[in-house]
């Protein structure tokens, strides 16, 4: 049963307080209530329509109230403030800025906010970074232009111009150069003895670094058509690039928006491809998957040495490189969706060969491994998922089902009851499924919640250890990993895992789920109701196999609702 | 720490930030944290408050783990006024008689059980109300307070401007989520906005003291580049404000980017001078102590009860 002490250290209001653990008079008691939101989340539709038939077309596109301001999240300000300054590894000055505290994706403008804390913590980064590029001669000179005049003046407003249009990711207009410039002639006498370009370069960096034109994203527009007003080229072409490659646009897209090709689709699309195939072109959909799945969970998994010596202080690190592995394998090979729950296929590195049972690579770099399809099935079956939802020693049952129910079927699942109870402790000769089933199975407090909404979708995994190895028994029972669970509206029965997985990538709540994810991801907001037809004929064609996730996110990105906004 | 605080009767900080391992601590006044010869030319120590938030994390009666009901170790034996004698009188069976010496300033809270109900986020439906004593928006996927918190409005009514109470999560932090996946958050900025943590003791430590490790002597060279640094914070935040006042002004912005840009603004201020002439070192042990506090799973390990239940 959750709930929280605090202890009070002050004057004036002392004393011991105790109310037998009832909330306020009057108000209501948490109460296990609906069975969630699984009915609503069905496949939908009347008797007699195909709930899976895919529109001849995409519905109209939709544009919505939405934010114009976008700070950068902190992945973005952190890869945008390396590529910016052209230096290949800032993490001595990343480390001193916090995160931000979001639930949700860490892009969402709502969400973020320059806080005292943080304008604090960006200052002094803003600083050190400066004193790095200008204490260091090669580093300055890859952020002068090459052609830049000789004389100090036209030498500065050189740098100025092309260094401010990089940051503010759009050019500068003639006041704001001035200023600048102004700034720069501050140095000599804020940075005494220092040679007087590193001194005006160091203050003008400083400064571009602080700005809101750098700290966030516009989505301005420039004035417009009926019913919707069109975002400005360099706008698109910052929104492209942060999505897709979380970071600043690269030259080439700078080009492409300072000669207007972004003002249509085709010519975003273009762009788009191009970074798909450049070095970068997995960052953003890789950052999106990475939160979904909860990757950054695999970095606290611990094992006990004696009861999992395979499991070693290497295996979290690749744990998640083989996510991620799998993650750009289906991305760059234009799989789809169904490929994350069906794929026979692991990554798997030397500190993994043993989860899995297969003959060891040499080295740390995942290598792409065919796996058993009778035991191995996409996500579901990697040690990772498996590996992050286990306790010490055993699977854990009920959050392996939570995970699987409210991320990945988007489902809203009620409150714990009051009356919930920790886990009995196991006994002799009984196993870990046993165990979940006496405390929350049917007949207990657990029936109407546990057992209907995400125990069965633990169970399926029984067959994979607190570590993700295929088991056959469990504490000296064979494992049953059977069971039921009603997806799209239809009560379906499984084996095990690998037909649980399958079943889910037949289900449209699951591709529902992800499209609708990936669209607040990319667009950065929250979705509105509005956009509900998008989502539901995307994630039909995802169900049917007939769209990529290299394709979904270029459709995205390609939308009207994506290249413009609401006037 | 103890070379500079050993003759001091006040709340050890190395004891509460080890007990702290796995919570949450809310420091809206800190002058009265600061090492006791940094404030030696203070006639008076500031005052303070501190929150220490912890889910689940007290061994109680009524609380059943690993199957056997657990024995009440915590909560003081009778309600009422604290005091010393009573406390002290506790300790040996309830972890609160620790702070006897502070039972004058105490004001312990029990029960204190989702007044206002869970939706689903479990723990984290606690954390928003826990401080802020506000109901938290609607949804299983969504669990902020509607309301700032109680450290939040205390340090806006007691601190200089711009001084935002720190937040410490140390302990166990699983990214992404607690319990059904949803972060937890105590501190609250605003409505729906919660503060950032800093995840680690000795983060905290720095926050609140200004020490980074050695802390020396200002000489008049330091004086003199602190003088410079703030020139030229003044300089380049002259040129910063205007652009979010420009911003502000445009007509296509919505309330909430307002907002969001007013803070910003807001948050933008010039470096003050205030150079510290009292020397003092912290020893490196204290400083690795700290360090290895940075919230990471391998908190358990050095977690104290009755602390040491930390997120699941």
């Amino acid at each position: 049963v959750p709930f929280a002490a605090v202890l009070g250290l002050s004057v004036g209001c002392t004393g011991f307080v105790n109310n037998d653990g009832s909330g306020p008079s009057g108000q209501p008691s948490p109460t296990p209530g609906n069975t969630g939101a699984a009915g609503a989340q069905a496949a939908g539709g009347s008797a007699g329509i195909d709930p899976y038939a895919v529109p001849p077309a995409a519905p109209a596109s939709v544009l919505v109230a939405a934010p114009r301001l976008a700070r950068l999240s902190r992945q973005q300000w952190s890869n945008a403030v390396r590529d910016l300054l052209k230096l290949a590894d800032i993490s001595d000055v990343d480390s001193g800025v916090a995160g931000d505290a979001l639930i949700g994706f860490d892009n969402q403008a709502d969400a973020l906010y320059v806080t005292e804390q943080l304008r604090r913590q960006l200052a002094d980064a803003a600083e050190k970074l400066a004193d790095r590029v200008t204490s260091d001669a090669d580093a300055l000179a890859r952020l002068v232009p090459p052609d830049a005049p000789a004389d100090s003046a036209g030498r500065a407003r050189a740098f100025v111009t092309s260094f401010g249009r990089r940051a503010f990711r759009r050019p500068l207009s003639d006041a704001e150069v001035s200023s600048h410039l102004a700034l720069f002639e501050q140095g000599p006498s804020l940075y005494p003895n220092v040679d007087t370009f590193r001194a005006g370069v160091s203050l003008v960096i400083q400064a571009l670094l602080q700005s809101p034109y750098f700290l966030y994203r516009t989505e301005l527009g420039m004035g417009g058509a009926a019913g919707k007003v069109p975002l400005t080229d360099f706008e698109v072409s910052a929104k492209l690039a942060f999505a897709l490659t979380n970071t600043m646009p690269d030259d080439e897209l700078f080009a492409a928006a300072a000669a207007g090709q972004l003002h249509d689709p085709a010519g975003v699309a273009g762009q788009a491809k191009r970074l798909f195939d450049g070095p970068r072109g997995t960052a953003g959909v890789n950052n999106f998957n990475f939160q979904v799945y909860r990757l950054g969970t695999y970095d606290g998994i611990t094992r006990d040495a004696a009861a999992f010596p395979e499991f070693t202080p290497n295996t979290p690190a690749a744990l998640r490189a083989e996510a991620l592995a799998f993650f750009d394998w289906v991305f760059t090979q234009g799989r789809g969706l169904k490929d994350f729950y069906t794929a026979p296929v692991g990554f798997v590195s030397s500190a993994l060969a043993p989860l899995y049972g297969v003959a060891s690579p040499a080295g740390d770099t995942p290598m792409r491994v065919e796996l058993d399809p009778n035991q191995r099935s996409g996500l579901l079956t990697q040690a990772g998922f498996l590996s992050s939802y286990a306790t010490g020693n055993d699977p854990d049952i009920i959050h392996r089902g939570v995970f699987i129910a409210t991320r990945l079927l988007c489902l809203e699942l009620p409150p714990p009851s009051p009356k919930a109870t920790p886990l009995i402790e196991l006994q002799p000769n009984m196993s870990n499924r046993e165990r979940v089933e006496l405390t929350t199975g049917k007949g207990t407090c657990g029936e109407a919640c546990h057992a209907a909404l995400f125990n069965p979708l633990g169970y399926a995994f029984e067959n994979y250890d607190a570590i993700g190895k295929y088991r056959t028994t469990d504490h000296g029972k064979p494992v049953n990993a059977a069971d039921a669970y009603t997806l799209d509206g239809t009560l379906r029965s499984f084996a095990n895992g690998v037909e649980l997985s399958h079943l889910l990538a037949e289900t449209k709540q699951i591709h529902s789920c992800y499209v609708q994810n990936m669209m607040t991801y990319l667009h950065g907001r929250l979705l509105a109701p509005e956009e509900q037809p998008t989502v539901d004929y995307y994630a039909r064609l995802s169900r049917a196999g007939r769209i990529s996730l290299r394709d979904l996110e270029l459709d995205i990105v390609t939308s009207e609702a994506f290249l413009n906004r609401l006037p | 720490m103890k070379d500079y605080d050993s003759n001091s009767p006040k709340l050890n900080r190395r004891l509460v930030l080890r007990g702290a391992g796995g919570l949450m601590l809310g420091l809206p006044l800190l002058e009265g944290f600061l090492p006791r010869r940094a404030a030696a030319q203070s006639a008076t120590r500031s005052p303070f408050v501190l929150f220490v938030v912890s889910d689940n994390g007290v061994v109680q009666a009524g609380v059943t783990l690993g199957g056997a009901p657990e024995v009440e170790r915590f909560w003081p034996t009778a309600t009422g006024t604290l005091t010393q004698a009573s406390m002290l009188a506790d300790k040996p069976t309830r972890s609160t008689g620790e702070l006897a010496d502070y039972a004058e300033k105490l004001l312990i809270v029990k029960g204190v059980n989702l007044p206002y109900g869970s939706n689903g986020c479990s723990h984290s439906a606690a954390d928003a109300q826990i401080l802020t004593a506000a109901s938290i928006t609607p949804g299983s996927t969504n669990c902020l307070a509607t309301r700032e918190s109680v450290d939040t409005a205390i340090a806006k009514a007691k601190n200089p401007p711009g001084r935002d109470p720190l937040v410490l999560h140390a302990g166990m932090f699983s990214p992404g989520g607690t319990g059904f996946d949803i972060p937890g958050y105590v501190s609250y900025v605003a409505p729906k906005q919660p503060r950032v943590y800093i995840d680690s003791p000795y983060k905290a430590y720095q926050a609140i003291t200004g020490v980074v490790g050695d802390g020396s002597s200002a000489s008049s060279a330091d004086a003199q580049a602190q003088q410079l640094r703030a020139a030229r914070s003044k300089s380049i935040n002259d040129l910063l404000r205007p652009q979010i006042k420009d911003l502000l002004a445009r007509p296509e912005l919505s309330q909430s980017d307002i907002e969001r840009l007013n803070q910003h603004l807001t948050a933008i201020r010039d470096i003050e001078v205030k150079m510290s002439t009292t020397p003092f070192k912290v020893p490196d042990a204290d400083i690795a102590s700290m360090s290895k506090w940075t919230r990471s799973p391998t908190i358990k390990a050095t977690a104290k009860p009755p602390f040491d239940c930390t997120w699941s």
